[in-house]
């Protein structure tokens, strides 16, 4: 049952040289949407995006496209364009035979070319480029190129492999926004694959996290950020702390008692289903920003405050990544983020209060903040 | 200058004049008015006349050209579909072992190659004439084609550009004659003359199966000897060289990047 979505991949399996890259992967999108592949290097995100363009045949499962099966159709007869890491432009053509290939060879009438090519032209900002030669343009017009040349054949699915690696962070960041813009206006299906979390947070409708050839993670970016399904997600997507813990008791109203390190106690919100039963281990996630410091510990009892050693202060520029060893005996590094830091007089709430390297520092956490995740697997 | 600098630019500078003096001798004697010796008389260029009035030396000239012309032009074609199918085949199994297996006889010592194929021809009577020898120097030369036109395409698999073709439409075939050929060209033509060049100046191979009638240049040149180093040698030699420099020449032009299309980084 392929249902009313663009595209749909049901259980796909492959290997290379009996390396599994990737691992039952299912996925469905819908017209219009702008998904996004994220997970490390060989995560098989690339892999996934070749299968859905036909460059790679999956080991097993299948590929719908529009409700028909695609899964060994060669690339050039699905209707599916791909924005290629490097461009992939054709150095013997100038910008406009570039733009015109697919036309060519569809030997569609001149006139219908040379609109359509300054349509696309216009539509990333490079009317009267057309007689440039590729070695002339700069990397970011290169990508825009490429852009229009994909989207000149009006394909139902659009394939985008990391386009925005090899540009600087300035230029990266105002692609990711007109990239966006581009979507919405033409109304088409975006895959895009990234190993870079901003760029998928910025653009995407939905996000898929990879890893290990598996799919992590997939829902919008906020549900992803808020209520990541494993401390891989939960790290890989923002920051977080990873804590072991202990589940001791579910209470009602959506609550769990946990140990956290063996150390505290804390009341935590759970969603309904917990990954675990009473009395097993799990794991925590505390992101960084909703770590406080303060010089003492918290007199409000709904939050829990912890005495930490500061290890040491990270200048990143609009804030500062401290590192801290919290409760004596424990072995981990937890990181909090102060956005106010270098301020003179730091103020109490977020600030180190003077605190050197080495001194004592109260980390204070809300157990709302906390999230329950699934242990780690052993794999 | 310090010695030690000095004793550097003498030591090269022997190294070079070891290179290339026997062949400046072989240049600046097809010149000397004298016959068979090694003594200065006089300009002349009388040999290159008495050279082409030799039916002989004619012949074994135009049947070098020929077997050149026709080993390297199939040897390219041959060298062009073998490279394609090593970079581009998807699952070719043992693909090292065929890329390695291509370039052996680049290594095996050209003697064995030339008994080799010798003894071959003569068990399966296949006639020493003409096309045996093409078949000896296209196998003698497919390595070489191979070495070249390998490179650049797969380069040009690098930056995907044959599968952003297919991606937009294009079929393989379409593919690799709209995208591929026009940007490989400039190393197919290099590996063509490359493989003409070795073929025109092979001699070992050559002497083993070359047959009645089929007297190559070089072997021409090796029998005309045995009546002493004549001048009409050395003009021969020269001409010789001069037409294997203008290849090289010509080899290295095209095989440079600025005049291959260059592909973005």
């Amino acid at each position: 049952m392929t249902g009313s979505y663009l595209l749909e991949l049901k259980n796909i399996h492959k290997s290379f040289d009996s390396h599994r890259v990737l691992n039952d992967v299912s996925l469905q999108i819908r017209e219009g949407e702008f998904l996004t592949l994220l997970g490390p290097s060989g995560c098989g995100k690339t892999t996934t995006l070749r299968i859905i363009g036909g460059f790679e045949q999956p080991d097993s499962g299948e590929v719908y496209l529009n409700g028909a099966r695609v899964t060994h159709l060669p690339p050039y007869r699905r209707n599916v364009h791909t924005v290629f890491q490097h461009y992939a432009l054709f150095p013997h053509y100038n910008v406009f035979e570039n733009v015109a290939f697919s036309m060519r060879l569809k030997t569609l009438p001149p006139q219908t070319i040379e609109k359509e090519v300054k349509d696309a032209l216009s539509l990333v900002a490079l009317s009267g480029f057309e007689k440039r030669k590729v070695s002339q343009l700069s990397g970011g017009q290169q990508q825009r190129i490429a852009l229009a040349r994909s989207l000149v054949g009006k394909p139902s699915l659009l394939l985008l492999d990391e386009p925005l690696g090899a540009l600087d962070l300035k230029l990266r960041e105002s692609m990711q926004l007109e990239l966006k813009k581009i979507q919405q206006k033409l109304k088409m299906t975006f895959v895009y694959v990234t190993h870079d979390q901003q760029e998928a947070l910025t653009m995407s409708d939905r996000i898929v996290v990879f890893n290990h050839g598996r799919i992590e993670q997939c829902g919008p970016a906020r549900e992803i950020y808020e209520k990541p399904a494993s401390s891989f997600v939960a790290d890989f997507l923002g920051n977080a702390n990873i804590l072991a813990a202990t589940l001791l008791e579910i209470l009602p109203g959506s609550r769990a008692e946990i140990l956290l390190e063996g150390e505290i106690k804390l009341k935590v919100p759970c969603a309904e289903a917990l990954p675990v039963a009473a009395g097993q281990r799990l794991c925590v996630a505390i992101r960084p920003e909703k770590i406080q410091l303060h010089s003492g510990p918290s007199q409000d009892a709904s939050k829990v405050s912890l005495p930490c050693v500061l290890n040491d202060v990270v200048y990143l520029g609009s804030s500062a990544r401290v590192l801290l060893s919290p409760f004596s005996g424990c072995a981990k590094t937890i990181q909090a983020t102060v956005v106010k830091y270098g301020r003179s007089g730091a103020d109490s709430a977020g600030g180190l209060n003077g605190t050197a390297p080495g001194g004592t520092i109260w980390a204070q956490l809300d157990g709302d903040d906390i999230l329950l995740l699934p242990p780690e697997s052993d794999s | 200058m310090r010695p030690g600098k000095l004793a550097g630019r003498v030591y090269a500078g022997l190294v070079y004049a070891a290179l290339y003096f026997p062949l400046l001798i072989v240049i600046a004697f097809s010149f000397n008015d004298a016959k068979r010796n090694l003594i200065w008389k006089g300009f002349t260029v009388k040999w290159y006349g008495t050279l082409f009035a030799d039916a002989e030396l004619v012949a074994a000239l135009w049947t070098s050209l020929k077997v050149a012309a026709t080993a390297s032009l199939i040897a390219t074609l041959m060298g062009l579909l073998a490279s394609y199918v090593l970079v581009h085949h998807p699952r070719l199994r043992a693909k090292r072992a065929y890329d390695s297996a291509l370039s052996v006889p680049l290594m095996v010592p050209e003697i064995i190659l030339g008994v080799g194929l010798l003894s071959l021809y003569t068990r399966v009577c296949f006639d020493l004439s003409f096309w045996g020898l093409v078949c000896a120097h296209v196998v003698y030369c497919l390595p070489f084609v191979v070495w070249v036109v390998k490179a650049r395409i797969s380069s040009l698999k690098g930056h995907s550009v044959e599968e952003a073709a297919m991606d937009l439409g294009a079929t393989e075939w379409q593919a690799f004659h709209k995208i591929t050929l026009p940007l490989a060209w400039p190393a197919i033509l290099a590996g063509g003359m490359l493989a003409f060049t070795v073929s025109f100046e092979d001699f070992v191979t050559s002497f083993f199966v070359a047959g009645v009638g089929t007297t190559t240049l070089p072997i021409k040149i090796y029998s005309m000897m045995k009546f002493g180093i004549t001048p009409e040698i050395n003009a021969m030699s020269t001409i010789l060289l001069v037409l294997t420099l203008l290849l090289v020449a010509a080899y290295y032009f095209l095989n440079t990047e600025k005049n291959q299309d260059q592909l973005p980084v």
